[in-house]
């Protein structure tokens, strides 16, 4: 890519300053270069699907009334609006979960163990406390909290007294959260309350006063028309509360900058004064904790209760939107918004078309895949104009 | 108690341990080919995924050998992604194998519904006929095929010149290729060999162990392989007993579950014990020098 014009560039010996008054299309070329890797791997990601529809169907056709289907569907039907952000919510909190321990340098791959085990605590204080709500709630969603940090806790200690590395330990606890799950749902958290050989592996129903109201009449009251079972809850300002408070907290924070530190540069953080073993355990800690939110929509807002189908996937997800986010708050946002919206452009492929919904799985694959190398493409571009620039400043 | 001790190391238990010791034996002994050369493959689980699946699909195609073919090419292309991301555009290596593991979730089921026109599970697959082995019973040929990969990947990782190769590109990339060791192509063929391991380990196991596929069969036996790799010290002879361990673990954990306890938590077992031996062997292994790290060809340092 040649670019002809240049501004000037800040002088070498200028004070430091300079640094802050960056040109501004200088500023606008790097917003833009961004934004080119997500577009590249969209791009590519449609391509590959189109391929994949054409191998497997054998027909132009089919690629056509698949993209009619995700457009029209997943985004102009009547309930997808609602579908899509109620959707959205849990994956971002998994993603904020993820971005967190990645700001760190640190792989949080358990996101799905420690949420189904905050979950799980969640339904049973919500079903076993009787509060009034403004106790009750809060109580509830803080023993979501709890539960996936106890679940993080496990390998951010492992990893800071026993050096264990973080992605196999974290991944070995969401096969052991499985196990408890099933243990617990089957035996001493079952409810009692049924009988028979159809008895499900939940919990008893969370009492009211723990449970949180659908957004849908909210929406209804500004003009939308959605069904009343959208799955849109009131979590879903929660989760914008908790990106606004993440991005606050990684870039304004101290803590979020000896976050950055660590995770950019784990050798300059000791001579820093950044002691790196209680910060691996903070960040591991807390990802645990905002990992336990991305459960609770489920628990206590649309089933309001626990069910053993629960592993759905909500943390691997959390690892797409996070990359695919760049770890930023608004980005983890928008990620979340486009996964939902290609789930939602599923269930559109699936009444719509004769391809097995199945291939927005693929384009997800493949959009997380092809948005690293995007990055890493863009980010030699940049290198190597800036060591072009260099040169001939000298 | 003597007779639950005959049970735990009893010929019923060994066998079945024996049984689980293929695929994780495989998946490791792939590990150390990437590993040694200097690429992390957290993607093993994912290309195991694959293989399991193209695995079932290949043998009801053309039989139970090509089968396991398939397999192994699957894992192979796959890895080829990986290979691609982390040596060629020098991703993460790590953020590349999840992704590839975030693929191998999705994919199957959509290749399960086009070819099976269900999601979750193939037809009854054709099986290798088995082997009788006086004392352990009917075993498949790939057990003894296994063991004499083992023996291969220890002979050409540490007796040949492209073994060498292949170590010094993971222990000190810069020093190999001053003395004309091309670390690129020395890294792509021990990911890409990695990925034939692996895949063979999912054909395996969908083939001969269970007779078809089925959704989350592999059950993260490709992490399991990771730590059986580290506690392995990151070789062919050591993982072989590390392996053992953990097969050992799943036999037992299936024999509670039919003799003694049906508790559910007992499932958990092989990864309780995965967790146990990383925070008691982590520290006290040697993992190759280079590994993770970046390497561009002739840049400067």
């Amino acid at each position: 890519m040649k670019v002809e014009e240049r501004p000037p560039a800040p002088q070498p010996e200028a004070e430091p300053e300079v640094a802050a008054k960056i040109p501004f299309g200088q500023r606008l070329r790097a917003w833009a270069l961004q934004l080119l890797a997500p577009a590249i791997s969209l791009l590519v990601a449609a391509v590959i699907g189109a391929l994949v529809i054409l191998v497997v169907q054998q027909s132009w056709g089919d690629v056509r009334d698949v993209a009619g289907a995700m457009w029209s569907y997943g985004l102009f039907n009547r309930n997808s609006v609602a579908f899509i952000l109620g959707r959205a919510t849990p994956l971002i909190f998994a993603g904020l979960a993820v971005a967190i321990a990645f700001k760190a340098g640190l792989f949080n791959i358990g996101v799905e163990g420690q949420y189904a085990i905050g979950a799980l605590c969640a339904a049973w204080v919500g079903y076993q406390l009787s509060a009034p709500t403004f106790i009750h709630l809060p109580l509830t969603i803080l023993a979501g909290m709890l539960g996936g940090m106890l679940w993080a806790a496990v390998p951010a200690l492992l990893k800071v007294y026993r050096g264990a590395h973080e992605v196999i330990s974290t991944i070995m606890m969401n096969y052991v959260a499985n196990g408890v799950l099933l243990y617990l749902l089957s035996g001493a958290l079952k409810d009692p309350g049924q009988r028979g050989a159809i008895a499900q592996q939940q919990t008893p129903q969370v009492e009211s006063t723990a449970q949180v109201g659908s957004m849908v009449p909210f929406f209804n009251s500004i003009g939308f028309d959605f069904r009343g079972s959208a799955p849109l809850t009131w979590f879903f300002v929660l989760a914008l509360v908790g990106a606004v408070i993440y991005a606050l907290t990684v870039r304004r924070t101290r803590f979020g900058f000896e976050l950055r530190v660590l995770g950019t540069n784990p050798r300059a953080a000791e001579p820093a004064g950044i002691r790196s073993n209680p910060m691996i355990l903070k960040a591991l800690l807390l990802s645990g904790a905002i990992a336990g939110l991305a459960g609770l929509q489920d628990v206590l807002a649309i089933d309001d209760r626990m069910k053993l189908d629960y592993i759905r996937g909500y943390g691997f997800t959390g690892i797409a939107i996070a990359l695919l986010g760049r770890n930023s708050g608004l980005g983890i946002v928008a990620a979340a918004l486009l996964i939902s919206f290609l789930d939602r452009a599923s269930t559109g492929i699936g009444l719509n078309t004769d391809v097995p919904k199945e291939v927005t799985y693929i384009l997800q694959g493949v959009i997380i895949l092809t948005i690293v190398i995007a990055y890493e493409i863009v980010r030699r571009m940049t290198a190597r104009r800036q060591l072009k620039e260099q040169h001939e400043r000298a | 108690m003597p007779d639950v001790l005959i049970q735990l190391f009893g010929i019923a238990t060994i066998a079945s341990a024996l049984r689980a010791f293929v695929p994780l034996y495989l998946a490791t002994l792939g590990g150390v080919f990437n590993e040694r050369s200097g690429i992390v493959n957290i993607g093993i689980d994912g290309m195991m995924i694959f293989g399991t699946w193209f695995g079932a699909w290949g043998a009801l195609q053309w039989g139970p050998v090509a089968g396991l073919v398939t397999a192994a090419v699957a894992g192979t292309l796959v890895a080829l992604i990986h290979a691609v991301a982390t040596v060629t555009f020098r991703v993460d290596h790590i953020i590349s194998g999840v992704a590839i593991n975030i693929l191998a979730i999705g994919t199957p089921r959509f290749l399960s519904i086009v070819a099976y026109g269900q999601g979750t599970q193939s037809p009854q697959v054709p099986q290798l006929p088995t082997i009788d082995v006086p004392g352990l019973g009917a075993i498949s040929p790939v057990v003894p095929l296994t063991a004499v990969l083992g023996v291969a990947a220890w002979f050409v990782l540490g007796r040949t010149v492209f073994g060498l190769r292949l170590r010094s590109a993971g222990e000190n990339p810069r020093a190999a290729e001053t003395l004309g060791v091309r670390v690129v192509v020395m890294r792509y063929a021990g990911v890409l060999i990695s990925g034939a391991f692996a895949g063979l380990a999912g054909g395996y196991l969908s083939i001969e162990l269970v007779g078809l596929y089925r959704e989350g069969m592999n059950q993260g036996r490709g992490f399991i392989a990771l730590a059986a790799l580290i506690l392995g010290n990151w070789s062919p002879i050591g993982a072989a007993f590390s392996c053992l361990l953990f097969a050992w673990t799943e036999a037992l954990t299936v024999f509670l579950r039919v003799s003694w306890i049906n508790n559910a938590f007992i499932s958990s077992l092989p990864y309780i014990v995965t967790l146990i031996v990383l925070a008691l062997f982590f520290r006290r292994v040697r993992p190759p020098k280079a590994v993770g790290q970046a390497y561009e060809a002739g840049s400067p340092v």
